[in-house]
Formats: structure tokens, sequence, C-alpha cells
């Protein structure tokens, strides 16, 4: 079995070498990023400390570590539970389920595939350097431990929940697995509870600082305890706060942790296949959806869709587009027309200025977090919107068929995608307003700003996608979002060498959205152009 | 011998497959005929092994969710299902290794057969529905399986392999090994059946005997849409 497995698995990796160079850039990034705090800690030729230098606060690292590891834990545990054992292919399915392996065995495929998926979190994780030695101020150690606990824990979490995704697969364990999902949202609130309670009888939850509240989750025993993550955390913890018993709890809980879960998986009479050939079927049609130029998320929001009581507006010709995008649209949101990816994105930028805000130094002005917003936005914005309806519209053969202009086709798609970017401008707006400090005209005007700078994501995708597919679909995907940002740089100059002459911020934006208008005004009649004449 | 007795197999309460029993002997090839949606890919995952049902469900004496049963088994699935990075020879490279099978050049003569020969160095992602689907049935026969099953084996193939597969179903027949065919399209059976059971809503509604010398008063044809139309 193991030598007919490594035969497939060796022949595949060989197929792709780039992979390898892939993992040593990787690697090279990650250790100048383990690196990056003791760069900053260097001091100056004169043997003054960095101004770039941020002391260290053992407190603060301890709380940061045992958020982090525990955030990664439950990260993990859910989706494990949510999706059971994953990692298959239909081949998979076919060649080992129904061939000659035993089901623990095939148990090795599913291994693999969630160490990959650890390994990116953890990559990821290493990328937020900057961020977290600026806000904490940790040393290079500091960061090498919580990424390699993030990593223990992580597998720790997906390997817990996924024996019991697997465990009551079974349409009729429904309910089991929801007492699972209970006892680890139980969990999390007597963890959360705990520290309020902790923070609350210390006098350090208000006035809310991110770094005196992970002070205190850092001494919190209700985090300590926390099944996994909590427990990994423990062994650092106790090395740093110089206290050998913590460590060697850590050292117990987590190895019992460890050995606990081989034991359960190799004992157990796992049958976990219907659950995994319908992850596998799923996976393999978001492949499908992918190839057609649609991003994983929206794909995977698709998936998720349900027919309610919304209904097919009217529309003849070509607002017939704009009727069913409206549908699809209400179709795919649980709140009104709001794409839910607008939301949760919008959540992330919330959380990560707040972060900033709040865990930075106190003297700086918030107002310089506006660059970081703005980045994380349109980021963001341009996965939802380079890869939105109206870019994959066009990648299909039926609207090519409809007997209309394809200006009036393209501009019935735009239409429908309005709502959403007003929605998403206003939400932004709030954002900067009341985090980043900018005043009514200026957020105002940062909004509207935003919907224009989405219009540019969605025709310079469009464009790209539909003018280059010689690139191949995989090729064109990154060409598409470095043609995006390229485009949104561009309308970005005057933004800043306007806000830099008047010194103002407002006419600033101003200045951009114009740029932007007038980027849309030539960019717009080229795609309408471009969709005609393309070939599918 | 294929054994196929009391199996039911539900998906919260909609019942795919109700209380389904059947028996495919040695050297007879057996179709499941049925509309879409009356259970048939349910039964022939059921047999591949891949889902839990009640009843049993034997391949030569052996539950079909162990590893002899398994190791019997030919299982060519309805949408051919290929590792994207594997050539054609290294996917029957890796099924040799798989299913321990000694005779290396089992696979040139599968690939001949199929005129795979000149696609061996291809990748699955490379190939066309019906190439795939061609890889698919070699992968299945290369160890030889006393037992094979196909789930809708005809949907994608061009001509020329419909012909190469109708001659592969009768050799295994002359063979002696058990057949198990799914399929919805009544015209391409034709008469290299030996049983036919008509599938509806999850049941076995008819089973039809081809015996030569003998009449039936009714076609096959007739007794399908009898049975799925109410009419003949």
């Amino acid at each position: 079995m193991l030598s007919s497995y490594l035969y497939r698995v060796r022949r595949a990796a060989l197929k792709h070498p780039w992979k390898f160079i892939l993992l040593l850039l990787f690697l090279g990034v990650f250790v100048i990023m383990m690196a990056y705090p003791t760069l900053m800690a260097m001091p100056n030729s004169d043997g003054t400390m960095s101004s770039s230098f941020v002391p260290r606060d053992v407190d603060v690292v301890r709380g940061g570590i045992y958020l982090i590891l525990v955030v990664m834990f439950n990260f993990m545990f859910y989706t494990g539970l949510k999706n059971g054992v994953v990692g298959f292919s239909t081949a998979d399915v076919v060649y080992h389920m129904a061939g000659p392996f035993t089901p623990r065995f095939n148990l090795i495929i599913a291994a693999s595939g969630t160490l990959q998926l650890c390994m990116v979190f953890t990559f990821l994780l290493s990328t937020q350097t900057a961020l977290i030695y600026n806000a904490v101020g940790v040393n290079s150690i500091d960061l090498i431990v919580m990424v390699i606990g993030s990593f223990i824990s992580s597998i720790l979490g997906y390997f817990t929940g996924s024996y019991f995704g697997a465990k009551f697969s079974d349409d009729e364990d429904e309910g089991k697995r929801k007492i699972v999902m209970v006892v680890g949202i139980a969990l999390d609130a007597i963890a959360v509870g705990g520290f309020i309670a902790t923070a609350l009888a210390k006098n350090a939850l208000f006035p809310f600082s991110a770094k005196g509240l992970l002070a205190t989750l850092g001494n919190c025993w209700f985090f300590k305890a926390f099944p996994g993550g909590g427990w990994v955390a423990m062994i650092y913890d106790g090395i740093i706060s110089g206290n050998s018993l913590i460590s060697i709890a850590g050292i117990f809980l987590t190895a019992a942790a460890l050995i606990g879960l081989i034991l359960l998986y190799s004992k157990s009479e796992l049958y976990y296949y219907e659950e995994a050939i319908a992850y596998a079927q799923k996976a393999h049609d978001l492949a499908e959806q992918k190839r057609a130029g649609v991003d994983a998320d929206t794909a995977a929001m698709t998936k998720r869709a349900k027919v309610g009581k919304e209904k097919l507006g009217g529309g003849d010709g070509a607002s017939a587009l704009t009727a069913i995008h409206f549908l699809m649209n209400k179709r795919g949101s649980k709140f009104f027309f709001v794409n839910p990816l607008c939301i949760t994105y919008r959540l992330i930028t919330a959380v990560y200025l707040l972060f900033m805000l709040k865990g930075g130094s106190t003297n700086e002005n918030p107002r310089m977090l506006i660059v970081s917003a703005f980045m994380m936005m349109i980021l963001l914005n341009a996965v939802v919107y380079a890869g939105g309806k109206t870019v994959t519209e066009f990648t299909k053969h039926y609207i090519y068929l409809i007997p209309e202009t394809s200006k009036a086709k393209l501009f019935a798609c735009i239409k429908a995608d309005l709502p959403e970017m007003a929605f998403d401008s206003v939400l932004c707006g709030l954002l900067v307003h009341f985090l980043v400090g900018l005043d009514v005209a200026e957020s105002a005007a940062f909004g509207c700003m935003m919907i224009v700078f989405d219009m540019l994501c969605e025709m310079a995708a469009l464009l790209i996608m539909r003018s280059l597919p010689m690139l191949g679909r995989y090729l064109l995907m990154g060409v598409r979002y470095i043609g995006v940002m390229f485009i949104i740089s561009l309308a970005m100059i005057p933004v800043i060498a306007v806000t830099t002459i008047t010194g103002m911020l407002f006419f600033g934006i101003i200045a951009g959205a114009i740029a932007g208008v007038v980027m849309l005004a030539i960019l717009l009649p080229v795609a309408a152009v471009v969709v005609d004449k393309a070939e599918m | 011998m294929l054994t196929v007795n009391g199996v039911t197999k539900k998906y919260k309460k909609f019942v795919a497959n109700d209380n389904l029993s059947f028996t495919i002997n040695d050297g007879e090839v057996g179709i499941l005929l049925g509309p879409n949606g009356a259970g048939k890919s349910t039964i022939i995952k059921s047999i591949a092994g891949l889902l839990k049902y009640t009843g049993t469900i034997e391949i030569d004496g052996f539950d079909t969710h162990s590893l002899e049963a398994k190791r019997k088994l030919g299982y060519i699935p309805e949408i051919p299902a290929l590792y994207d990075t594997l050539t054609v020879d290294e996917h029957l490279e890796f099924i040799r290794r798989a299913y321990k099978v000694e005779d290396v050049s089992v696979k040139d003569r599968l690939l001949d057969r199929f005129e795979l020969t000149d696609k061996k160095k291809k990748m699955g992602k490379e190939l066309s529905k019906g190439m795939q689907q061609k890889v698919s049935i070699c992968c299945a026969l290369m160890h030889d399986p006393s037992v094979v099953i196909f789930d809708e084996p005809m949907v994608g193939l061009d001509p020329h392999a419909i012909k190469e597969l109708k001659n592969v179903f009768q050799e295994l027949r002359d063979a002696g090994k058990t057949v198990l065919i799914s399929t919805h399209m009544i015209d391409t059976i034709e008469d290299y059946w030996d049983v036919v059971h008509i599938m509806m809503n999850g049941k076995i509604a008819a089973t039809k005997h081809n015996v030569p010398g003998t009449s039936d008063d009714k076609s096959l044809e007739e007794l399908f849409f009898e049975i799925t139309e109410g009419k003949a």
C-alpha cells in the first residue's frame, strides 16, 4: 500500500519543481520575518536604541502567545469538525477508497493535506511579524515559539475536530456533532468569561487597551487551561515567566493530547468515507468554478446559497441580466442584497485597525492609519470585484448569444453591482470616520472614492481576463490581481500628490476619486469593445 | 459472484435504496436500468464499499468493505476521476503496484487495446473526457478483477470506444467474470446482457432474464416504459 502511494506522490511532485523553489522562497521569507525583531532591536552606531525599537513586555508577550495559539486551535478545530476528514480528491475516492487501501491508511492522505493547510496558516502568521512586533514588542525567539506553537496547536485542533467530524459524519449523527460544537463553544465562552472576570477583578478591562488586556490574558488561568492551544502555550509561558511547574504541566498535557489523538485514530473504527466523498466532490466543484475564473471565497459563498422567498424582478433584453444578478445577490446573501464577503472583509479591516490603533504607540497620529486602512480595504475588494459576477459573467458563452450590444450587457451587469458597492463604501466611510479619525467630509469622500475604485477593479480585471486568455487560467488569475493593483496604484498618485501639495487629505481623496472616474471613462468603452471582440 | 441482500441506504429521510436484493453470477452481465434518480449510482457506490448501508453486499463471499473484496473488484465511476498531474502510464503503474500485479506487460496490452499507447505520456488533466474514461476502464481492469462494476460507462465515449467496451463486456463474461452495468440508456445495452433489473424510486421494479431461444411477450423497452411511465 505504502509503496504505491509513495510512487504516486513522488511522480506528482516531480511534475512541479517550482513548488520546491516556492518552498525555499517561503523559508527565506520566514527566516527574514523571524529575524525582524532582532534587526529592529539593533542599536544605532552611536550606541543609542533605534527609533523603531519596541520594548518587550513579558506579560504582554505571554498573553499574545496564549491568544494566538488558542485562536488557531479553535479555528482549526471548527474547520475539522465542520468538514470532517478532508483532503481527498475524486481520484482518491476511486483508487484509494474503492481500492485495496484500508480506511486507516487512507488517513495519510487527509493528514498530508491537513499538514499543508497548517503550514500555510503558520506562514501567513509569520508574515504578520511587523504587526505583532509593533503591537506587542516581541523578540525573535518569541516569534519562533508563536509560529511553531501555532503549528502544533493547529494540528491538535484540526485532528480533534476532524475526528468528531468523521465519527459523527452520518446524517443520523448530526445531533451528536452539534453537541460537540456546543461543548466547544461552551469552552470558548468559559475562557472568554473567565478572562473578562479576571480583567474586571484586576481593573484591567477599562480603559480598553490591547497591551493591558494581553498582559491580563497572560496571567489568566482560564486560557492556560484551554485544551490544546492553552496547553502548548504553557510550555513557553513557564520558561519566560520562570515558573518551571507551568512548563512541565504544559509538556505533560500537550504530550497527552498528542498520544490521545494517535490512540483515538488508530484504535477506533472510523468510517468517514461518505463525508470525505462529499467533500472531494465539493472541492472538485470549487476547482471547476475556479477554472471558470471565480475566486475560492466567492465560489464557496455561491455554494451556500439557498432558494428562499426572493423573486426574479422584471427586465427585458440586457436588463434581464441586471434582474438575474439581483436575484443571485439576494440568494447568496443573508442580509438583503449585501455580499456576505463584504461584511466579513470589513470586519477583518475593523479588527485590524483596532489592533493597530490600540496596540501601537500611543503618540502615533491615528490618521496615519489611513494608508493601512485603504490598502486592506482595496486588497480585499479586489478579491470581491475582480472575481465578481460581472467579470465571471463574461467568461460564459450564453452572454455572447444574448442579442444586445456588449455595452448594454456590460452596463446591465455593473448596475446590479452598484447597491453592493454603495453599501460597502458606506461601511468603509464609517470605519475611517470612527477608527481612523477622518472628519465627515473626508469620510464621505473616501466612501465615494471606494465605489470608483471598486468599479476600476472590475473593469481592469475584465479587460485582462478577456484580452489575455492565452496566458492560461492560473497565470491569468495572478496577472489579473497584479493588473488591478497597478491601475489602483495609478489612481492613487493624485491622492498623494494633492494631499502633499495642499496639506489637506480631503482634496487628495477627491483628486483620487476624480482620477478613478477619468480612468473608468477610458476603461469602460474599451472593456465594452474587448468583451465583444474576445474569443471564448 | 456478486450478492446484494436486503440493502437499504438512506440520506436523512430520503430512501435512495429500499431493501434491494439481487445476485449476479459468475459469467453473467447484469444491468441496472432506470431513470435518473432511481438509485442506481447509490447501489453501485455501496457495492464499491464507498457508502454505509444496512443489509449485506458480498463479492465472491467477502463483505464489500473488506480488503479481500476490494482486491477482487474493478470499479469504473460515472465521472472519470484521474490525478491531474499523473500521466496515463503512471496511473496504470500506480494501480499495478497498489494491487501487486506482477505482470508488467498487462499495462501495455490495455493501453494498446484502448488506443492509448500514444497518450501514455499525457497527464490526466490533458485528456478529453472520453480519453479519461478509457484510462479509468484500464485502471479497473489492470488487476484482472472477478467482479467489475460500471457506472454509466458509455457516457462521453466515441463510437469506436463504445464498440470496444461492448467487446470487453462480452470477453469478461466469457472469462467467467461477474459484470454489473448501471445505465439509463436502453439502446446501448442491446443483447449482451443476461439479466436486467429495472429500478424505480430506489427499488427493483422488475427483473428480466435474457434467455436465448425464448420470446417474452414484452421487449425490454416496452417493459421499461411501462414501469417508468406507466404505459407501454
